[in-house]
């Protein structure tokens, strides 16, 4: 079973050169295309013409397109045979990568989706439910900027649903 | 980072406006809170989710309803019969069917989950890269069902089933266990995540039931079949057969169906795209990606006339495509050509991946399925943002076509027509909302 730091190691396509990655706030990252093509969805329209210049991609924000391109640079990098870098020293690099306040760790996971970056998206979720673990509705709500849209009655009826549970 | 001028040279092609974002994490789309629960491993974590909002109630209801297997009469989506069971061979799959746009099947197998047992299974029919992002994403878990009471159907050997909602078992190995890879698949979750098991393995998946039903051909005659399928809505029930009880002949009955739920609409990409030095004669077209359904698609916004077909095609009639239920929408503005004073949104698939790169091997030469898209596409006044005209197509629709050989000869295109695109004050700079949404059934 892979981990979801090997999930990044998918064999490398035969991409060669530059790509141009235009954030939404028109900021512009030029990425060799091996690491730009660790998201799946820039990999794919690479695929389809390889002789754009630039990927425009209106969703993602120029400080999270850094992060993404950060981490798709790194596990290229530390993927390789024969790059020395233990599973151990991965998962240490991305556990620190993720070490992020909420808006970017948020908008990271919305990069990751959109971009389809699975490894990146895994970690990134996984960190949200490890930060979910063991806390209240209440303190998540708080915590996570989620208003309360339910009624008193949907939340006795929530309760009531899942009384089989403690059966 | 770009410079000014760098940045201006970009705007001056294409510029997409900024989209007030609000960081909330109720904005995140309801997969990706499906895969955050994936990595919850305590149900009452999960329990307690159910609480912070209706998103993820609806989420965390998914998981729980399927635990509680409240089956609900629907449409089956297949109905699997094996005959003449072979007790020689060991793996038997069904033959595919969609479900929420993807294509699964059921496998079965003699001699799992133990030695003398045969267990269905739902499975995703794809290729191992595939499949493992499957497991990433929606890791399996134990099953919490309830076992029913098998006085019934004492006669009818045993009945055979698994409540499963997602991929247990896509790629068995020899001696493993589905139990061991779940546990092991778990584990490396948790160790990714920096994060301990606790309690129950909990995962979200798709919705569904699988109903198994084993019996004899002269059981079935005497209806058997049906009472054994009846008896199992609304119970979830487990268990397995010894593979003792297997003679020959032997039919195996499979069948799987849907959960009701609610219908829901998603919005999967919305931008503001402005054209500078807007052009309708020099072919312009845009190209939005999005994601949807684990694939990468693209909208292209083009003037109609100019629709090329994957293959360098041109498509002779744009009209003759499908086009929008809105009847204002269905043909160009009166007076207007067809094929030059409207632009066409399309909807075009780009290829999931290409032979031998571990692409769907399963999708070659099956039909594939894009459920209930919806599109809008709006014309904005480039000054002040407001909309100036409207085309859209808010019925959902379902395409389907052909996939061959890991290149989707497939491009179905829902094309849309905006009335007076083109005279706005004589203007040449268009600002265009675009608009790509799915409905779907959520529970």
């Amino acid at each position: 079973m892979a981990t979801p730091a090997a999930a990044a190691a998918a064999p490398a396509p035969q991409l060669e050169g530059d790509i141009k990655l235009v954030s939404e706030d028109a900021h512009e990252f030029v990425t060799p295309k091996n690491v730009a093509a660790q998201c799946k969805m820039i990999k794919t329209m690479l695929e389809v013409s390889e002789e754009q210049e630039f990927i425009n991609l209106p969703n993602v924000k120029g400080k999270e397109l850094e992060k993404v391109i950060e981490y798709c640079r790194y596990h290229v990098q530390a993927d390789k045979p024969d790059s020395g870098v233990s599973d151990n020293d991965k998962k240490t690099w991305d556990e620190n990568f993720v070490k992020v306040d909420k808006e970017t760790l948020f908008n990271l996971i919305m990069a990751a989706n959109y971009l389809d970056v699975k490894s990146l998206l895994d970690l990134t979720c996984a960190t949200v439910a490890n930060m979910l673990k063991n806390k209240t509705p209440e303190e998540i709500r708080r915590e996570f900027n989620i208003k309360n849209d339910l009624t008193p009655e949907e939340e006795e009826e929530i309760k009531r649903e899942s009384a089989w549970l403690y059966q | 980072m770009a410079t000014a001028a760098q940045k201006k040279a970009q705007q001056k092609h294409t510029r997409f406006s900024e989209v007030p974002q609000v960081t909330s994490f109720l904005n995140l789309p309801l997969d990706v809170v499906r895969l955050i629960f994936a990595h919850l491993f305590d149900l009452d974590d999960v329990i307690r989710m159910s609480s912070v909002c209706h998103k993820w109630r609806m989420v965390s209801r998914e998981f729980l309803v399927a635990c509680a297997s409240r089956m609900r009469k629907n449409v089956a989506l297949v109905t699997w019969v094996v005959r003449h069971l072979d007790n020689r061979q060991s793996d038997f799959f069904s033959p595919p069917f969609f479900l929420q746009g993807f294509p699964w099947a059921l496998y079965l197998r003699l001699g799992r989950p133990s030695p003398s047992s045969v267990g269905v299974f739902l499975c995703p029919q794809q290729t191992p890269l595939e499949v493992r992002h499957c497991l990433v994403l929606r890791p399996p878990m134990p099953f919490k069902l309830r076992v029913l009471d098998p006085e019934p159907f004492q006669h009818c050997a045993r009945l055979l089933g698994h409540l499963i909602r997602t991929a247990v078992e896509p790629c068995p190995q020899p001696g493993h266990s589905p139990e061991e890879d779940i546990e092991r698949h778990m584990a490396e979750v948790c160790r990714s995540a920096s994060v301990a098991p606790s309690g129950a393995a909990a995962a979200v998946g798709e919705i569904v039931k699988t109903v198994a039903d084993l019996h004899y051909p002269s059981l079935r005659e005497s209806g058997w079949a049906t009472q054994a399928i009846e008896k199992a809505d609304g119970l979830g029930w487990d268990g397995f057969i010894t593979r003792a009880d297997l003679r020959d002949p032997l039919i195996i009955q499979v069948e799987m169906r849907p959960l009701q739920g609610v219908e829901m609409s998603t919005k999967l990409c919305s931008t503001v795209v402005t054209f500078d030095e807007f052009s309708r004669n020099t072919g312009m077209r845009v190209s939005i990606p999005f994601r949807l359904l684990g694939n990468t698609w693209m909208v292209q916004l083009e003037p109609s006339g100019h629709s090329p077909l994957p293959n360098g095609e041109v498509s002779a009639s744009p009209t003759a495509l499908p086009v929008s239920s809105s009847p204002d929408t269905a043909a160009p503005p009166e007076g207007k050509q067809p094929t030059s004073d409207y632009i066409a949104l399309y909807l075009r698939a780009l290829p999931h991946s290409r032979q031998g790169d571990g692409g769907p091997a399963h999708s070659r030469n099956c039909p594939f399925e894009i459920p209930n898209i919806w599109f809008s596409m709006e014309l904005l006044n480039p000054r002040t943002q407001e909309t100036a005209g409207r085309a859209e197509c808010r019925r959902p629709r379902t395409f389907t076509a052909e996939m061959h050989w890991g290149f989707p000869r497939f491009f179905p295109r829902a094309e849309l027509f905006s009335k007076g695109f083109v005279d706005i004050d004589g203007a040449d700079v268009l600002c265009i909302k675009v608009q790509i949404g799915q409905t779907h059934v959520t529970y």
